[in-house]
C-alpha cells in the first residue's frame, strides 16, 4: 500500500509543479490557436503564401496537387473518362491507342516537345554545352512551334486548340528565357492566336497569361507584374506561382503598375499583392487598401493572413526556418524569447505590452472601419474586431458573440463563427459541472461539422479547439478532483499510461465504457481508446499498476476479469539470475497471472516461515526482474526505453530488502553469495542512476571517455566507493556459485 | 658610403654643421630602410579574392586589373529548408581563366540533416577529383555537429590534396570547446560578428570594438590561419523595431524620403523602393559601410594575432569600390 501512496505522491507533486499558475495567458504563451475558418472569407489566401521566391520547394499547399488535379478532371470531361482513365493516359502514356486520332495527335506532340521545356538542372554540362544546347533546343522549338500551327490548320476542337496555343507559347518562352528574347515570340503567338486564348474561359486560359506575364518580365516589368496579379485573382491552379512571380523593384514601375490598373479595386489588389510579401508592413497597406477601395474583398483577405499571424497559428512554418523566425512578422518570434528560461519577467512584460499594442493598432484600423461604415459588408471586420478582444485581452462576453451571429442570422457564414464563440464561453467559466460540459460537447459537435478531415489545405484548423478546451478545462477538473479528465486536460489529450495512476485510468475506462458518451467525453476518453488498440486490455493496464505497486492479489483479480484475450508473456523467466546484470538468459516464459500466482505463493511460504531463504531469494529476484534492469520490465511498463532507465521503474527497494534479509539469515552460503552479487548488480544500477549525465543518456558523466578500458571504468567506479558487495564476496570463494558464475564476471575480477 | 668612412676618418674630433646635416640624412635614411623593410618585405602577402555568385561571369578586365593571387569560388550552396535539402551550384557563364580555388557552403543545418555520404557524394559531383586537388569548406558547425563536419573533413582530406576551412572568430576564441577542424590550413573570416537581428548592432559585418574581444587564444590555435577581409557593404531595414531583411551593396539613397539620425542610420519618412525592396514610414535604413580606414584598424588590431600566407578579400565585384593599390597598400600594413 505505501507504494501506491507513494506513487500517487510522486504524480501529484509532478502535477503540481508542471501546473500552469494563475497568470497562464494561452493566446499568449501557446501557440497555435486558431479561430478561423476558411469559409470565414471569399478569397482565401493560399496557406502558405510564398515568403520569398524560393519557397516553391517548401509551400506547405500543393499547387502542382492542384494544377494535376484541374488537369485531369478537364481531360476526363473532355474525352468522358473517369479521372484514373485520364491519369493513365496524360501523367502515364498509356492506352493512347483508344484515343480519337486528334487527340492522339496532341498527345504525340505535347510528349515530343516536353525535354524542351523541362528545367532540370543538368549537373555535368559545362559552360559551353549549356549555350551550345540552349541554342539547339531554341531551332528545335522553332521547328516544333510550326509543326503545332500546321496541326491548328486541321484541328477543331476549342479544348485541344487552346492547349496547342498552350504549348507553342510555352515553347516560345521556356527556350528564350534565358536570353531574356522571349517577349517578342510570345507576343506574337498570343496575338495571333488571341481567339482561341480566349474561346474558353477556363485554367488553360490563366497559365497562357502567366506565360505572356514571364515573358515581359525582363522588359516590361510593370505590365508583367499586372498580368500576374490578375492570374492571381482569376487563377485557381497558378495563384501561389503569380504571387511568388509578382516583383516591382523600383517607383517608376509601381508607379507604371498603378496607371495601368482600371479601377481602384485593381489598385487595391496591387496593395495586397505587395503586402503579402516577405516582411512587409501589413498595416499600412491595410490602411492604404482601406482608403483607396473600401469594398474590396482583398481587405478582408488581408485582415484574415492578419489574424492567422497574431494568433501564431503559422508557428509552425517559422520552426521549420531559423532566418523566418527572427524576422518581423508580427510579433512570432517575441514568442521564443518570452518562452526562453533566461528572459527575465521584466523583458516578458516588455513582449506582452509589445503585442497587446500591436494587437491594439490593428484593432484601432478595424474599429474604424466598422466605425465609417463606408464598407457594405463589414461581417468579417465584425468578426476581427471580437476576436482581436478576445486575443488582446483573453477576454470576451459569449453574448457578444451570440449577438453578432443573431445579427448575421441569415448570412451562412455565420455557421463557422462557433468556435469563437466556444473559446468566449470556455473564458468566462469559473468552474465545470455536467450542464456546462453538456454546453462545451454542443459546440464540439457543431464545430465538427463544419471542420472536415482530409481537406489537406486546411487540416491544421482541425484539432486546436479541443486543445484549447483542455487547455481551459484543466484547472477546472483539478478543483473538481476529477483525475482522469484532470490528466488528459493537463496533458492536452497526450497521455503516457506509464506516468498514470490507476484512478486516472478507471475515471477514462467508465468515460469509454458509457452507451452515449458526449462529445466532450469521446474527446476525454479517446486517448486511452487509441492506446488500447495497440495494447493489452484495461484490465492488464490495472494489473500492470497493481504489480508495479506491490499490491499481488489486486493484480490476480483484474487480470481474472480480463475476458477472452489472449494473456501477454514475459520473454524470459521473471525468476531467474544470470552472470550480466539484465538476467536474460534464455529461460521460460511467463504469463502474468502465472508470475502473479507464484509470487503469491511465494509470500505465503514466506509468512509460513520466514526463515526460508530460498523464497526470500524467488521474491528478491521477481522484485529485481520487474525493474528496469531487469529481465522482465514489462510486468509493470507499458513501454520501455532500450536506450536511457530515465523514466524506466528504476525502484530497487523490495529487491534490496529480501536479498538483505538472506544475508542476515545467512543459513545458506550459496544463497548469501548469489544474494551478495544481486546485491552488487544494484548497487551498480543505483551508481548509474546517480551519476547519470543526463536524462537522454543513461551513462555516467566519470564514464564518457570513450578510450578507457574496462579496468579503468572499473577504477573509477572504484574511486567512487562502489564495490561494498564484491568485497564482501572474497569470503565466499569456495562457494559453488562462485567458481561457476562469479569468478568468470568481469566487474568482479577488474575490481 | 667609402667616401663617407673615408670623412669620419679623416676628421675624427669635431664635426662641422654640413657634415652633421649628411650624418643626419644618411641615418634618417637607413633609419627609413629599418621602419619599412619589413612591411615591403610583407606587401607580398598575395592578395585573393572570394566569388560568392550563383553564376559566374567576370569581366576579364576586372581580372587584369585586381590580378587576383586566386579566386575562391563558390562552387556549391548546401542549405536546408522546410526538412529538404537545398542544392544550387553555381552556373559557369564563362571558363575560369585565372587561378582558383573551388569552395562549398555547407550551412550547419544541411550539415546536421543530411547524411555524410550525400554530402560527400555533392561536394564530389560539383568539384572533380581529378581536376582540382584543392578545395575549401566553408561551414559555421556547431557542437552537435562538429564530430560529422570533422569525420566529413578528414575524408575530404585523403580525396583532395590539400583541404582548408573558414573559421569563425568564436571558433578560436573557444576553441577548446568546437574544436580544431582536422584539415591543412583555415581562413580566419574577419567580418561578420555581430548579431544581425539586434537593431542596435552598429555595423554588422566589421565592427572592430567587437572583434577585439574575440582576438583570444589565436597563439594556443593549432591550425595555421589565412585571413579573409570584408569589402561587401549592405542596408539592414528595421521595420517595426525588429530586423526585417538586409540587402547587398548600397547604393545612393532618395535622401528627400529619408531623415538622417546618426552617421549610418536613416528614418524612412515616405514610402518609397529602395534596391528592389519598398520601404514603408518609420523604417529605419542601418548602412553597414566598409571603407579603408576600417580595415586599417582591424589590421592593427590583428597584426599582434595573425601572420597570414594570404590575404583574401571578400569579395570580387565589391573589391571594384577600390583601386588595386588601395588594397595592396592595406596588406602591406599588416605586419
Amino acid at each position: 500500500m505505501k507504494y501506491t501512496l507513494a506513487m500517487i505522491c510522486y504524480l501529484l507533486a509532478n502535477i503540481a509543479l508542471a501546473g500552469g499558475g494563475e497568470s497562464y495567458k494561452p493566446f499568449f504563451v501557446d501557440r497555435g490557436f486558431n479561430v478561423l475558418h476558411h469559409k470565414l472569407i471569399d478569397t482565401l489566401i493560399k496557406r502558405p503564401t510564398n515568403f520569398n521566391s524560393t519557397t516553391y520547394t517548401w509551400v506547405e499547399y500543393s499547387e502542382r496537387g492542384v494544377f494535376q488535379h484541374y488537369n485531369l478532371r478537364a481531360w476526363a470531361e473532355f474525352l468522358n473518362i473517369s479521372k484514373e482513365d485520364a491519369e493513365l493516359i496524360i501523367y502515364k502514356k498509356k492506352n493512347l491507342d483508344s484515343l480519337p486520332k486528334a487527340v492522339r495527335e496532341y498527345m504525340d506532340i505535347a510528349h515530343e516537345q516536353e525535354p524542351l521545356v523541362n528545367f532540370a538542372v543538368k549537373w555535368k554540362e559545362t559552360a559551353e554545352d549549356a549555350i551550345q544546347r540552349q541554342a539547339k533546343e531554341a531551332e528545335m522549338a522553332k521547328t516544333m512551334i510550326k509543326r503545332i500551327e500546321k496541326q491548328l490548320e486541321t484541328t477543331k476542337a476549342p479544348f485541344l486548340r487552346q492547349r496547342y496555343v498552350f504549348l507553342m507559347i510555352r515553347l516560345a518562352h521556356y527556350t528564350n528565357v534565358g536570353s531574356n528574347h522571349s517577349e517578342e515570340p510570345v507576343a506574337r503567338l498570343y496575338e495571333k492566336y488571341n481567339a482561341d486564348i480566349n474561346a474558353l474561359d477556363n485554367e488553360v486560359k490563366q497559365w497562357i497569361i502567366s506565360l505572356k506575364a514571364g515573358s515581359l518580365r525582363a522588359n516590361k516589368p510593370a505590365e508583367s507584374a499586372y498580368l500576374f496579379a490578375m492570374v492571381y485573382r482569376d487563377s485557381t491552379t497558378k495563384r501561389v506561382a503569380a504571387h511568388v512571380d509578382f516583383r516591382i523593384t523600383t517607383d517608376e514601375q509601381w508607379s507604371q503598375l498603378i496607371a495601368l490598373c482600371k479601377n481602384d479595386n485593381e489598385k487595391a489588389l496591387m496593395h495586397f499583392m505587395r503586402a503579402t510579401k516577405t516582411n512587409a508592413n501589413t498595416l499600412e497597406e491595410f490602411k492604404t487598401i482601406y482608403a483607396l477601395a473600401p469594398n474590396s474583398k482583398w481587405l478582408d483577405s488581408l485582415l484574415y493572413r492578419e489574424l492567422e499571424y497574431v494568433q501564431f497559428s503559422r508557428y509552425y512554418e517559422y520552426t521549420q526556418n531559423p532566418k523566418l523566425k527572427k524576422m518581423n512578422a508580427v510579433l512570432i518570434a517575441d514568442l521564443d524569447k518570452y518562452q526562453d528560461s533566461r528572459t527575465t519577467d521584466a523583458e516578458r512584460k516588455q513582449l506582452e505590452q509589445r503585442r497587446i499594442s500591436y494587437l491594439q493598432k490593428l484593432s484601432t484600423q478595424v474599429k474604424k472601419i466598422i466605425k465609417e461604415n463606408k464598407r457594405k459588408d463589414l461581417f468579417f471586420a465584425r468578426y476581427a474586431q471580437l476576436y482581436l478582444e478576445l486575443l488582446s485581452t483573453n477576454k470576451l462576453a459569449t453574448s457578444d458573440v451570440q449577438s453578432f451571429i443573431k445579427a448575421y442570422a441569415q448570412d451562412p457564414r455565420a455557421q463557422y463563427v462557433n468556435k469563437l464563440e466556444l473559446y468566449a464561453y470556455l473564458n468566462n467559466m469559473d468552474k465545470v459541472d455536467a450542464n456546462k460540459e453538456r454546453e462545451i460537447s454542443n459546440y464540439l459537435e457543431a464545430i465538427a461539422k463544419n471542420t472536415k478531415k482530409n481537406e489537406s489545405d486546411y487540416d491544421y484548423e482541425i484539432d486546436d479547439y479541443i486543445i484549447y478546451t483542455f487547455t481551459k478545462l484543466e484547472s477546472f477538473y483539478k478543483n473538481n478532483k476529477e483525475e482522469g479528465k484532470h490528466y488528459v486536460s493537463k496533458n492536452r489529450g497526450d497521455i503516457t499510461i506509464d506516468n498514470m495512476i490507476i484512478y486516472q485510468l478507471r475515471d477514462l475506462n467508465a468515460l469509454l465504457k458509457k452507451d452515449k458518451p458526449s462529445a466532450l467525453e469521446v474527446q476525454l476518453s479517446q486517448p486511452l481508446k487509441e492506446h488500447l488498440k495497440h495494447s493489452h486490455n484495461i484490465e492488464t493496464i490495472y494489473a500492470k499498476k497493481y504489480l508495479s505497486a506491490g499490491l499481488f492479489s489486486k493484480a490476480k483479480e483484474s487480470l481474472e476479469q480480463a475476458k477472452n484475450t489472449k494473456q501477454w508473456k514475459t520473454t524470459y523467466n521473471p525468476f531467474t539470475t544470470s552472470r550480466g546484470s539484465h538476467n536474460r538468459i534464455k529461460s521460460t516464459p511467463f504469463t502474468m497471472k502465472k508470475f502473479t500466482e507464484v509470487v503469491l505463493e511465494v509470500q505465503r511460504k514466506i509468512k509460513e516461515n520466514p526463515e526460508n531463504s530460498q523464497n526470500h531469494f524467488i521474491l528478491a529476484t521477481a522484485y529485481y526482474n520487474m525493474s528496469w534492469f531487469g529481465n522482465s520490465p514489462m510486468l509493470i511498463r507499458e513501454f520501455r526505453s532500450t536506450t536511457s532507465h530515465y523514466g524506466g521503474a528504476l525502484d530497487m527497494t523490495m529487491a534490496k530488502k529480501h536479498y538483505q534479509k538472506i544475508i542476515a539469515l545467512d543459513n545458506d552460503r550459496e544463497l548469501v553469495v548469489k544474494s551478495l552479487y544481486a546485491l552488487a548488480k544494484i548497487e551498480n544500477n543505483e551508481n548509474l542512476i546517480k551519476f547519470a549525465a543526463n536524462k537522454e543518456s543513461h551513462w555516467p558523466d566519470f564514464l564518457t571517455d570513450d578510450h578507457d578500458s574496462y579496468a579503468e571504468s572499473m577504477a573509477k567506479k572504484k574511486a567512487l566507493g562502489f564495490g561494498i558487495y564484491f568485497k564482501k564476496i572474497k569470503d565466499y570463494q569456495d562457494t559453488q556459485y562462485y567458481n561457476e558464475v562469479i569468478k568468470e564476471c568481469a566487474a568482479y575480477m577488474n575490481f | 658610403m667609402r667616401g663617407l668612412y673615408e670623412f669620419l676618418k679623416r676628421r675624427p674630433r669635431s664635426f662641422p654643421s654640413e657634415l652633421k646635416l649628411v650624418i643626419l640624412l644618411v641615418l634618417s635614411f637607413i633609419g627609413t630602410i629599418l621602419i619599412f623593410d619589413k612591411p615591403l618585405t610583407q606587401s607580398s602577402i598575395p592578395i585573393s579574392y572570394y566569388y560568392w555568385q550563383q553564376s559566374y561571369e567576370v569581366s576579364p578586365l576586372v581580372l587584369k586589373k585586381y590580378a587576383p593571387h586566386r579566386l575562391y569560388i563558390k562552387f556549391l550552396d548546401l542549405a536546408y529548408r522546410n526538412n529538404q535539402l537545398i542544392i544550387n551550384k553555381t552556373k559557369f557563364k564563362q571558363e575560369i581563366t585565372v587561378n582558383y580555388i573551388p569552395v562549398i557552403y555547407l550551412s550547419n543545418m544541411a550539415l546536421k540533416q543530411s547524411k555524410e555520404s550525400k554530402i560527400m557524394s555533392l561536394i564530389n559531383q560539383a568539384v572533380n577529383r581529378v581536376q582540382h586537388q584543392k578545395i575549401q569548406i566553408d561551414c559555421d558547425w556547431s557542437d552537435s555537429t562538429k564530430d560529422k563536419y570533422f569525420q566529413l573533413l578528414e575524408k575530404l582530406g585523403k580525396q583532395y590534396a590539400e583541404v582548408s576551412v573558414t573559421i569563425r572568430l568564436h571558433q578560436v576564441k573557444f576553441f577548446e570547446r568546437t574544436g580544431v577542424p582536422p584539415v591543412t590550413k583555415g581562413v580566419l573570416m574577419y567580418y561578420n560578428m555581430s548579431d544581425i537581428y539586434d537593431p542596435a548592432t552598429q555595423n554588422y559585418i566589421l565592427d572592430n570594438s567587437m572583434a577585439k574581444r574575440y582576438l583570444v587564444n589565436f597563439k594556443r590555435y593549432p591550425l595555421a590561419l589565412d585571413l579573409a577581409l570584408p569589402l561587401y557593404q549592405q542596408v539592414r531595414v528595421i521595420r517595426q523595431g525588429r530586423w526585417a531583411y538586409m540587402s547587398r551593396g548600397i547604393s545612393p539613397l532618395n535622401l528627400k524620403k529619408l531623415t538622417k539620425i546618426s552617421m549610418s542610420r536613416y528614418h524612412v519618412n515616405k514610402g518609397h523602393y529602395y534596391q528592389g525592396q519598398y520601404l514603408y514610414p518609420d523604417d529605419i535604413l542601418v548602412l553597414d559601410k566598409i571603407n579603408i580606414k576600417q580595415l586599417k584598424i582591424a589590421i592593427k588590431n590583428l597584426t599582434n594575432f595573425i601572420q597570414p600566407n594570404e590575404i583574401t578579400f571578400y569579395d570580387l565585384p565589391s573589391a571594384q569600390r577600390f583601386k588595386p593599390v588601395e588594397l595592396k597598400q592595406l596588406v602591406s600594413e599588416l605586419r
